[in-house]
C-alpha cells in the first residue's frame, strides 16, 4: 500500500535544502507519495524572530549546516544571491525582496502540479549547493522546472496571472503547518505525525517502517536506515 | 592521545537526559574525556523564556521526547516532581525552588569528582526515565548516586557551606557555554566546537574520529 505524507518547506531554510534531498532520495526507493506545501520563510512569517532570538543562533546555524552537508555527503554553502536579501551580521531584512515571493509560489504552483519534491530538490539544490553562484541569473531555473518536467515560462506566466490565488494556498499551508503542531520548517507529516527538522530523518523513517514502508522495486520490508 | 570534551547540561531538560546515555557510552567505548559542567535549566536563567515561546512548543516537545526515547530504547515518564516549579497553565516559574539548585550543585560536586557523566546518566534515569513518582523522597537518590560510584551523604557534606563557590563554578559554566557558541543544553564542546541537541551526537563521534579519537585499551 502506498503510504501518504506530506513535507513543509522553505525556499530560504538550508535545512529545508537537506530534507528536500533526504525525503525526495527516501521516495525515489520507496512506495511513498509525499506531497510538498510551500511556505514562506521566516523572515517573511515571523521579522522579528531574528530580534528576539540570541545573536548566537545564526552563526551556530551556518556552522551546524556545513558540518551536516558534510557528514551527510551534500554540498552546502551559503546561496549567492540569497534568497531573503538580509545583513547576517546585523540581521536587517531589506524592504526589497525580488526573489523569495516567485521562488515560493513556483514551488507552491509545482506542488499543486504534483512534481513538488522533485521541483523542491532542484530548486534547493541549485540554490543551496554552492556551485552555482548566481543561481537566479541565464537558464538554471528554467532547467530546474524541465527536470521536474516542468516549464519555467508557463509557470512564471501563471504565477503573474494568478499569484494572488497561489499566496492563497501558500498562507493555508502556513495555517495548517500550525494546527499540524510546528511552526518552522522543515516539518515532515505522517499519519498525523509531525517531524519537525533535517535530524528526524531517522525517526521519520522508522516510523514509516512500522506502518509498512515497502521499497519501491522488490516491495519488501527496508532494513538499511533503521535502527 | 585522550581527546577533550566538555558536556553543558541541564537537570531539567529532557534532551539533555536522552543525550547523556549516549555519551555515557561513548566515553566507556572511545578514548574521550568529557568533562561535565552543569548550567542551571533556561526557566531559572531566563523566567521569561517560557511565557515568549511558540505555544507549539511544549506540545510538541512532549511528543517528541517521547518518540527518542521509543527510538533509543530508554524510559520516559514525565518527573515528579518537575526539578523546576512552574505552573504549567500559566507556565510562571515559582520563586520557591527547593530542587533545582540542589540538583545543579550536585551535578558539578560529581564533576569535580570525575563522575560527572555517569552521576547524570544515573541521576537523569532516575528523574526523567524511571517513571517513580517522588524521585526526590527516600532513598531513590542516593541509589542513582551509588550507581555513579560516588556517595550522596558524603557528596552533601562537601557541598555545605560551599553553596556559593558552586554557584560561581554554575555561572561560569553558563559564561563558557555562550563563549563556546551556544545557549542552550545539552551542548558538547570539543576542538572548541560546539554541538547542540540529543540529534548531534553521532556527529560528535564523527568529529572526534577526525580528531584522532581511538578506542579505549
Amino acid at each position: 500500500m502506498t503510504l501518504k505524507a506530506h513535507l513543509y518547506l522553505s525556499v530560504r531554510n538550508p535545512n529545508s535544502y537537506f530534507a528536500a534531498r533526504q525525503y525526495h532520495q527516501l521516495r525515489m526507493g520507496h512506495d511513498i507519495e509525499i506531497d510538498v506545501r510551500a511556505v514562506y520563510p521566516l523572515a517573511i512569517r515571523y521579522p522579528d524572530y531574528f530580534e528576539k532570538t540570541s545573536p548566537l543562533w545564526v552563526p551556530y546555524l551556518i556552522r551546524d549546516c556545513r558540518r551536516y552537508g558534510e557528514f551527510m555527503g551534500m554540498d552546502f554553502d551559503l546561496p549567492k544571491p540569497d534568497p531573503i536579501v538580509q545583513n547576517l551580521e546585523t540581521l536587517e531584512i531589506a524592504d526589497e525582496q525580488p526573489y523569495i515571493f516567485r521562488l515560493t509560489r513556483l514551488l507552491q504552483l509545482a506542488a499543486t502540479r504534483g512534481a513538488g519534491l522533485l521541483f523542491a530538490k532542484h530548486l534547493m539544490t541549485l540554490i543551496w549547493n554552492g556551485k552555482t553562484p548566481g543561481w537566479d541569473e541565464g537558464d538554471h531555473l528554467a532547467n530546474v522546472a524541465a527536470a521536474a518536467g516542468l516549464n519555467l515560462d508557463e509557470l512564471d506566466g501563471e504565477i503573474e496571472f494568478s499569484g494572488g490565488q497561489i499566496d492563497k494556498q501558500i498562507f493555508a499551508n502556513q495555517d495548517k503547518l500550525h494546527e499540524e503542531g510546528h511552526w518552522y520548517t522543515p516539518s515532515f507529516v505522517f499519519d498525523d505525525e509531525l517531524f519537525y527538522g533535517e535530524s528526524r530523518f531517522d525517526l521519520a523513517l522508522w516510523r514509516l517502517e512500522q506502518h509498512g514502508l515497502q521499497r519501491r522495486n522488490s516491495l519488501s520490508p527496508t532494513t538499511e536506515h533503521g535502527k | 592521545m585522550t581527546i577533550k570534551a566538555q558536556l553543558y547540561w541541564s537537570f531539567r531538560s529532557p534532551y539533555s537526559y536522552l543525550a547523556t546515555k549516549r555519551y555515557r557510552q561513548m566515553s566507556e567505548t572511545w578514548d574521550v574525556d568529557i568533562d561535565v559542567k552543569p548550567v542551571y535549566p533556561i526557566a531559572i536563567r531566563n523566567p521569561a523564556f517560557f511565557s515568549d515561546v511558540n505555544p507549539l512548543w511544549i506540545p510538541y516537545l512532549l511528543k517528541d521526547i517521547a518518540r527518542i526515547a521509543e527510538y533509543e530504547g530508554l524510559g520516559l515518564a514525565f518527573p515528579r516532581p518537575d526539578p523546576v516549579v512552574m505552573n504549567n497553565e500559566t507556565r510562571e516559574i515559582s520563586p520557591d525552588q527547593p530542587h533545582i539548585f540542589w540538583l545543579t550543585r550536585l551535578g558539578v560536586e560529581a564533576a569535580s569528582r570525575g563522575k560527572g557523566v555517569a552521576f547524570l546518566d544515573e541521576v537523569s534515569t532516575l528523574i526523567w526515565g524511571s517513571g517513580v513518582d517522588g524521585w526526590h523522597e527516600g532513598d531513590h537518590l542516593a541509589q542513582a548516586t551509588t550507581r555513579a560510584g560516588l556517595d550522596l551523604e558524603d557528596m552533601r557534606q562537601s557541598i555545605a557551606g560551599n553553596e556559593d563557590k558552586l554557584d560561581d563554578i554554575i555561572a561560569n559554566n553558563q559564561k563558557d557555554l555562550e563563549a563556546a557558541g551556544h545557549w542552550g543544553v545539552p551542548t558538547l564542546v570539543v576542538d572548541d566546537e560546539p554541538f547542540f541537541g540529543q540529534d548531534r551526537v553521532e556527529m560528535v563521534l564523527w568529529r572526534m574520529k577526525k580528531l584522532g579519537l581511538k578506542k579505549r585499551d
